[in-house]
């Protein structure tokens, strides 16, 4: 990128110069390539195991040689495997829809309420995303394990519902702020009741910010692996649970199926948000 | 330009509107202090004044955004002061139009129809009727984003005043639009309220405006009800110099008292000259002592100026110091001896082409168009 | 007729814009409720159990960690680790969050979502496909060998360099968007002004640029810094025995061990150095881009 703001001679001087070799070649073509090496290693691990999947070798073998979907026909008919798959939906849709009431009401009462000690309820509802999950894991397992809410469905709503409610809490306010108050003033001049209002006129104007904090914490309760850990049990295991177990003592291909299900399931689910959120923007 | 207050309108929607020593304390803030004012049904009336008068306050108690820490407001029998907002039977236009983005126009009038439980017939046939009052009938489907701001604050009105309240409430409706638009709008507010026979409270801070629009008019200082009164008499009778400043142009000139009690006198000018003046000072009842200090004003266009030598009696001196040319009238400052400047104002026509920057003048005026008013509270 | 003055009901406000304290706790209570019972209750219970015996409290759990050097060291490895993660993270963000801001609309969008696949990608996926990489047979291995370039397989995986490959890949992200949130908050005339006024490109960086981006570089470092300290599944998955971590540590004294206590009185160091960070990270700060509530 040659700077013309300089005056010629300077120029002159300087198109001889090594230096210049650097900086307006050499220089670039440098940088360009460490951007392209960090971008390339950081998709490369999401990648990589979609030729893995595909490989017929029951070891690993890079590149595959053979083609075959027979990992992916393990995976569907293995009733571990779809337990887990099937457990860790339920738990994640359903926490969707807890998280994401129980998020946004509160929401409404931090951007719009009157509160006294807003400000410790403010530090409280964030605190999970601060504190360690191990220690988080760890803790919750020691109280539910006694009363009996360790593998089951209504243990994992509550320990995931607590762990994916700061995202909800997170975009809701964002989007809140943003809301004009006339708004809802209107609303009320027009007879409208305050949950009328709420249900008619705002609901419908922070719907992006509720459906981004909805699908943060559907991907936070499905990817979530170390509270799943320590709180799954044979009835109830998740998938995180499961692909820990096999990593550790299983290696085979199915989980490379697996893994690419869940990576383009998840690619799918937020590329779709982003995109549905790009075009209300305009 | 002032739009004539007609005959009234073919509507009788109207209901009075009386608002009883109200005030709004905000801590040790006086927002709104003890004011009192009665609307008659269908009559227009604007809350005029500075920022920070507590018009806005005011507007907002009788819409039941703000609760009034004192005081009482009615509407026609209905005691409205504790009433929730969504029950008041109100209509409201803000000042950002406030129109729901989610939804249609039609939607968005339609919005109060469904609220209060209409019939989809009758719905969809009073919002129709409510665009056709706003000239805007084929804008149905379309989305507010679409219109232009004009566009958006007739939907707004139409919102209003589509379940057919007794009162409609303005928040300074017209503050974003260009000065044309403002104009054009401002006649068909007057239009649609006077065939429909509303009862009007509208808050503006700019004079003209409430000047051209209202049947009466409130100025507000401080929280404060300065003076109530038909357009006219605000702006030939100020009761105080707030709103003889406030309203339309106004020169203000300090001399002190000279001549014998009664009804008329004199007021010298320190190295001026004096005018005649009649009367008490406005807003205080004491007879002025003699070289007793004064503030008098005078309206631009009721100064008169004559050459060196020619003005008569009581006139001011002092030199031409500008000579603007606006269009139909010309105004002059002029500064006086005591190195005040005082605007004049005179039609374009001979008598002011012959009047030069430079020239020594005499200003004279009617003794009935001065206004008296106590000296300016020293400091 | 005048009807009667009416009582202000209990749901309402003296000012209309916010609504009243107890219709407020109502909204808030569910979201309380919750985060009582399955966060401060169980991490209270369980730093409870870090000092607390029958016979009164005690400090013989923290005191074990102190005085024995394999827990020390552990501690001191984790730390460790993550300032090396961190350091390694920004060296490898800070040019593409430049980069980032240079190029048009189209390719921006394109390394946007380079930095977020991995965000998206749950941490087993990611795990095993490191191991895949590394492991003495894998990608990497493999293709050096057919290639020619070494004959003996190296040995990457359940190392320290494994862990930290990882972990870094997974903390790259929290250290590429705040930098590039600072960036794009410079105005690309700065930059243009100061090679304007004689200095070389690499001067008018070090001296304009990344003194203006020290926020973000800041708030970036300091959030992987904190996420480094608490890893649990990667360095379990693709570490070794000999790179126990704090978290690994924790895992292994309730899972194998069963020492609850202990367990818990490792949690709390870990967790205050975790709040540690935190409360440094808040003060220091000045301009909060974090979240604000109204």
């Amino acid at each position: 990128m040659a700077d013309t703001s300089l005056p010629s001679r300077t120029m002159q001087l300087r198109r001889r110069s090594k230096a210049y070799f650097v900086e307006s070649t050499l220089g670039p073509l440098i940088f360009a390539s460490v951007v392209g090496l960090v971008l390339f290693f950081l998709v490369l691990p999401t990648l990589i195991v979609i030729p893995m999947s595909v490989g017929t070798a029951s070891y690993i073998q890079f590149p595959p040689r053979g083609l075959t979907l027979k990992w992916y026909l393990d995976y569907f008919t293995d009733p571990d495997w779809m337990a887990a798959t099937w457990f860790s939906l339920k738990i994640a849709f359903a926490t969707t829809i807890t998280s994401t009431i129980i998020g946004t009401l509160g929401s409404i009462a931090l951007v719009r309420g009157k509160l006294p000690g807003k400000g410790f309820i403010q530090a409280l509802t964030l605190s999970p995303m601060v504190v360690p999950h191990i220690v988080i894991a760890v803790a919750i397992y020691l109280v539910f394990a006694p009363v009996g809410l360790t593998g089951n469905f209504t243990g994992f709503l509550i320990a995931h519902t607590m762990l994916s409610v700061p995202y909800v809490i997170i975009t809701v306010t964002a989007v809140l702020q943003r809301f004009d108050v006339t708004l809802e003033l209107a609303a009320l001049n027009c007879g409208a009741s305050r949950p009328q209002a709420f249900w008619f006129i705002v609901l419908p104007n922070i719907m992006p910010g509720v459906a981004a904090g909805a699908v943060f914490a559907f991907l936070a309760s499905f990817d979530e692996a170390t509270v799943a850990f320590f709180i799954s049990g044979i009835n109830g295991k998740t998938i995180t649970r499961k692909m820990f177990e096999d990593i550790d003592f299983n290696l085979t291909p199915i989980i490379a199926a697996v893994s690419t299900v869940l990576v383009i399931f998840t690619l799918v689910l937020m590329g779709g948000a982003q995109f549905l959120q790009s075009r209300k923007r305009n | 330009m002032k739009i004539t207050a007609g005959r009234s309108g073919t509507g009788s929607l109207g209901r009075q509107v009386e608002i009883i020593r109200i005030s709004k304390f905000y801590g040790n803030m006086r927002a709104v202090d003890a004011v009192s004012l009665d609307v008659a049904p269908g009559e227009f009336l604007s809350l005029l004044g500075p920022s920070g008068s507590g018009k806005t306050t005011l507007l907002m108690m009788v819409a039941g955004f703000e609760t009034a820490s004192q005081g009482m407001i009615s509407v026609g029998t209905r005691d409205l002061t504790y009433v929730a907002p969504n029950e008041r039977g109100i209509g409201m236009v803000f000042q950002k139009y406030a129109l729901f983005p989610h939804m249609t126009v039609a939607q968005n009038i339609a919005f109060p129809l469904k609220m209060r439980k209409f019939s989809s017939d009758d719905i969809g046939r009073k919002v129709q009727e409510a665009l056709a009052l706003v000239r805007l009938e084929e804008y149905g489907e379309r989305m507010p984003s679409q219109l232009s701001g004009g566009q958006q604050q007739r939907i707004a009105v139409a919102r209003a005043i589509v379940f057919e309240p007794p009162v409609l409430l303005m928040d300074e409706p017209l503050g974003a639009l260009d000065k044309k638009l403002r104009e054009q709008l401002q006649i068909e507010i007057k239009q649609l309220q006077q065939r429909l026979g509303i009862t009007v409270l509208y808050v503006t801070h700019d004079q003209e405006e409430a000047l051209t629009m209202s049947d009466r008019v409130a100025v507000m200082n401080d929280g404060r009800l300065e003076q109530i009164g038909t357009p006219v008499e605000l702006y030939e009778r100020p009761g105080s110099a707030f709103v003889a400043d406030f309203i339309g142009k106004m020169n203000f000139i300090d001399g002190e008292w000279v001549g014998s009690g009664g009804a008329a006198g004199i007021v010298r000018v320190k190295d001026c000259g004096s005018l005649a003046v009649h009367g008490n000072p406005r807003g205080s009842d004491t007879v002025l002592a003699a070289r007793q200090p004064v503030r008098i004003a005078i309206r631009p266009e009721q100064l008169r100026i004559a050459k060196q030598g020619q003005g008569g009696e009581h006139v001011l001196n002092g030199v031409i110091q500008n000579a603007i040319f606006v269009g139909s009238y010309r105004v002059f400052l002029v500064r006086l001896g005591d190195e005040s400047v005082v605007h004049v104002q005179l039609p374009s026509g001979q008598a002011s082409q012959n009047l030069a920057e430079g020239e020594n003048v005499e200003l004279s005026c009617e003794p009935d168009a001065i206004h008296l008013f106590p000296a300016r509270a020293a400091g | 007729m005048r009807i009667p003055k009416r009582r202000m009901r209990l749901f309402d406000a003296t000012s209309v814009r916010q609504y009243s304290p107890s219709f407020s706790l109502a909204l808030t209570a569910p979201l309380i409720l919750l985060l009582i019972f399955s966060f401060l209750y169980p991490v209270g219970r369980l730093l409870w159990m870090s000092v607390a015996t029958p016979d009164g409290f005690t400090a013989e759990h923290y005191l074990r960690v102190w005085n024995q050097p394999l827990y020390l060291n552990i501690l001191w490895r984790t730390i460790q680790l993550a300032f090396v993660v961190t350091v390694a993270s920004f060296l490898l963000a800070y040019p593409v969050a430049y980069a980032m801001t240079l190029v048009k609309n189209r390719w921006a969008a394109v390394m946007t979502a380079c930095v977020l696949i991995p965000l998206w990608t749950s941490v087993l996926v990611r795990s095993y496909s490191w191991i895949v990489l590394l492991q003495r047979n894998g990608v990497i291995n493999n293709l050096l060998r057919d290639s020619g370039v070494i004959t003996d397989p190296l040995h990457m995986l359940y190392t320290e360099g494994s862990v930290m490959i990882a972990m870094t890949h997974s903390l790259l992200p929290f250290m590429i968007l705040p930098i590039y949130s600072a960036l794009n908050t410079i105005p690309l005339e700065l930059a243009k002004a100061a090679r304007n006024l004689g200095a070389g490109p690499i001067q008018a960086f070090f001296r304009v640029t990344l003194p203006l981006s020290l926020p973000g570089v800041y708030a970036g470092s300091l959030m992987t810094f904190i996420l480094a300290l608490g890893f649990y599944i990667t360095p379990a998955l693709v570490g070794g025995p000999q790179t126990l971590m704090m978290a690994t540590l924790i895992g292994q004294q309730t899972t194998e061990l069963l020492n609850w206590p202990f367990a818990a009185a490792l949690s709390g160091v870990l967790l205050a150095a975790t709040l540690l960070l935190v409360a440094i990270f808040r003060k220091t700060l000045s301009l909060n881009k974090g979240v604000q509530f109204g």
